[in-house]
């Protein structure tokens, strides 16, 4: 009961929320069994993610806002080894189910859970989850050095990351300049640099490669799929089919704030020639004009 | 200027700026009017303070563009950035005096001023509230921040007023636009030198034409 | 606590807010040397009022809120270390600020700063703070100010009054 009031107090849901006591895991339905992951991760983030690994579940939301309906019972989750995309059209609801689940937004109903806590339970999310949102998420005068800087305070993480993940995306030689200074490539590998600077086991991903370049758009996919393979979880969510088919393995589908499809690439390929071809079928994104 | 006048329409804050126009000054000559006595100058001076209003409005409207590259948008439209100054000065001037002729009126009859005489000093109320949103107009345009202009101003224009405090130390302050503006409408100012109220205006004109010269130039070299 | 610490490099790192003091120091040096016997901490006041705007406003421009939520999803929380951040910021500015001016009270000057925060928390846009914050107290000000007397209790009770607003706020939107 502890627990559970400690989750509602601090996490964003409000019915049906799985306390998860700790250092055990509440047993999410597509759960496939506790998928371990060895290495130093673990003691940062604590005996629950070593257990259930970084585990995305995400089940029955529903959000309203005032009278629209934006999302309906929607469920789903991600493993970790794995690239999962949430593809659907613009409005489908995308941006809304990553923002509930990074506690952002609310949910009327719903839980959404990461290693099986909601993100507000987490004491240092940061080492959990990375998230790299639409907007650059800096502030324009002060440099991308100082603002990684708090970034990693805010968690007690080392200054030395701080130029780790510098080095990781490539922006060494821009940190000391304004963020305002930065073109919309630079702006989101700043945000990129703060989602991986505590290392985290789960990377959720909103339309990543949106302005950036044809060598930006590669980089950005061999390093998740390079994260996925060393054990990460990595949710992004587009509505770029051709690249997104290059990059995952699990897709899962939303149209008008329901789940439609959820599967491997395989599976929800099906028959159909490509990607492209089975989501224009699923979704009503072949019948309407661009949103 | 159609396009400039719906675009200032379509923003909300510029309504609550109008609002705040229309309202303040009476709003305060009620409150005033259990205080101070009336003289020569009830209900002009309330008119003063609301100036806040159309101060807003300028600052608003010279920061709109520059908020979410709306800039690039407008330039596309209408490439002549002279031209689309004008219009956007137009714009904020007919919004202004429209305002202000309301405001007064409103005003002046809850202060019980509203005489024959007082058709003049409402032209003067009218003038300098269109020179006011001019003055934070041009200022915004050029500190690209509406933050610093427009707490000078508000400042400035409410009983903490530098310009009345650098009078003291220098009688030129009396030249300085606010000061020198309000010659054309009130009639027992404690400032040094005596400005006609047509004078007066001129002066405010003058300082407002210059600012708008610079920030104009300035507005066409930078980029976008 | 670490929030805290990253709240405090926050406001250090904003060029804004270190050009507010010294624009205020500077000021107030001025008026303090040109205008004998005028007291200037009337017309300073506004210095503290817009670095309060700032501070707060600032969280809500690139959408830096998200970023801090991402870290500090605790909200009351992230509030709290934010009061904290900005008393201790503005409490040398204040300092130094009293002691240019000859004359008026530091905790007075980080009181305002705490409720012009609140305000602008509340309004999450720099410029409507500055215009509610200044309209209030210097159009408004002097009507409201006549009737109470100058202790302390009142400008404290208002920055609780707006920081438990801004909390509120904070506490049920979305990021």
């Amino acid at each position: 009961m502890t627990g559970q009031t400690r989750d509602r107090r601090a996490g964003r849901c409000r019915t049906s929320c799985t306390p998860a006591p700790y250092g055990r895991a509440a047993r999410p339905a597509s759960d496939q069994g506790p998928i371990s992951r060895s290495g130093p991760r673990s003691d940062v983030a604590g005996p629950g993610l070593a257990l259930t690994g970084g585990v995305i579940t995400i089940e029955h939301i529903s959000k309203r806002r005032g009278r629209t309906t934006i999302l309906s019972d929607v469920g789903f989750g991600a493993r970790p080894g794995r690239v999962t995309g949430f593809l659907g059209p613009n409005g489908a609801g995308k941006s809304s189910t990553l923002r509930i689940l990074l506690g952002l937004d609310r949910a009327q109903q719903g839980t959404a859970l990461i290693a099986g806590r909601p993100f507000a339970a987490w004491r240092r999310p940061l080492t959990v989850v990375g998230a790299l949102l639409d907007e650059g998420g800096a502030h324009r005068s002060r440099t991308g050095r100082a603002h990684l800087r708090w970034v990693a305070a805010s968690n007690g993480l080392a200054r030395s990351r701080v130029d780790e993940v510098l080095d990781l995306v490539g922006l060494a030689d821009a940190a000391g300049k304004r963020v305002g200074s930065y073109s919309l490539g630079m702006g989101r590998r700043l945000g990129l640099a703060a989602a991986l600077l505590g290392d985290p086991a789960v990377l959720v991903l909103d339309e990543p490669v949106n302005g950036l370049d044809a060598g930006g758009i590669r980089w950005m996919r061999e390093f998740l799929r390079r994260r996925a393979a060393e054990g990460a979880t990595v949710l992004l969510s587009s509505h770029l089919m051709g690249e997104l088919a290059e990059t995952v393995d699990d897709v899962v589908v939303i149209d008008r704030g329901r789940i439609i499809a959820d599967g491997t690439l395989r599976e929800v390929t099906g028959a159909h020639p490509s990607l492209e071809d089975a989501y224009f079928a699923l979704t009503s994104a072949g019948t309407r004009g661009p949103r | 200027m159609r396009t400039e006048l719906l675009k200032l329409a379509g923003l909300p804050s510029a309504w609550v700026a109008a609002a705040l126009g229309l309202l303040i000054p009476p709003l305060l000559v009620t409150l005033n009017a259990r205080a101070a006595p009336a003289g020569t100058d009830t209900g002009f001076l309330e008119l003063t303070v609301g100036v806040l209003g159309p101060l807003v409005l300028g600052t608003i409207a010279a920061g709109s563009e520059y908020r979410g590259g709306q800039i690039r948008t407008s330039l596309v439209c209408v490439p002549s950035r002279a031209r689309l100054l004008a219009a956007k000065t137009g714009a904020v001037t007919l919004t202004v005096a429209v305002t202000a002729a309301l405001s007064a009126v409103l005003t002046l009859d809850v202060a019980g001023a509203l005489t024959g005489g007082a058709g003049p000093r409402i032209a003067g109320v009218v003038v300098y509230w269109v020179l006011a949103a001019l003055l934070a107009y041009g200022i915004t345009l050029l500190t690209r921040s509406g933050v610093l202009p427009l707490t000078v101003l508000i400042v400035n224009t409410t009983a903490v007023s530098f310009s009345y405090l650098l009078t003291k130390v220098t009688p030129l302050a009396a030249y300085l636009p606010d000061l020198a503006g309000a010659r054309m409408y009130l009639h027992d100012m404690d400032t040094p030198g005596d400005l006609a109220p047509v004078t007066g205006g001129l002066v405010m004109a003058a300082w407002v034409a210059a600012l708008l010269g610079v920030a104009g130039y300035v507005f066409h070299r930078r980029d976008a | 606590m670490s929030t805290a610490r990253a709240e405090l490099l926050k406001l250090v790192t904003l060029p804004a807010l270190a050009l507010t003091a010294g624009l205020t120091w500077g000021l107030t040096a001025l008026l303090a040397l040109v205008a004998d016997g005028a007291d200037p901490i009337p017309y300073v006041r506004a210095g503290f009022l817009v670095l309060g705007v700032l501070a707060a406003s600032s969280e809500y421009e690139g959408g830096q809120l998200r970023t801090t939520l991402l870290g500090t999803p605790r909200r009351a929380r992230l509030q709290l270390a934010k009061a904290l951040a900005l008393a201790l910021v503005t409490t040398p500015v204040a300092v130094v600020t009293v002691l240019l001016a000859g004359a008026g009270g530091a905790a007075y000057l980080v009181l305002i700063t705490l409720l012009a925060a609140g305000v602008a928390t509340v309004l999450r846009h720099a410029l409507a703070g500055v215009v509610v914050v200044l309209g209030y107290y210097y159009v408004l000000g002097p009507f409201v100010r006549d009737r109470f007397d100058d202790g302390l209790w009142l400008p404290a009770a208002w920055a609780l009054a707006a920081w438990c607003a801004a909390t509120a706020a904070v506490l049920r939107r979305d990021a």
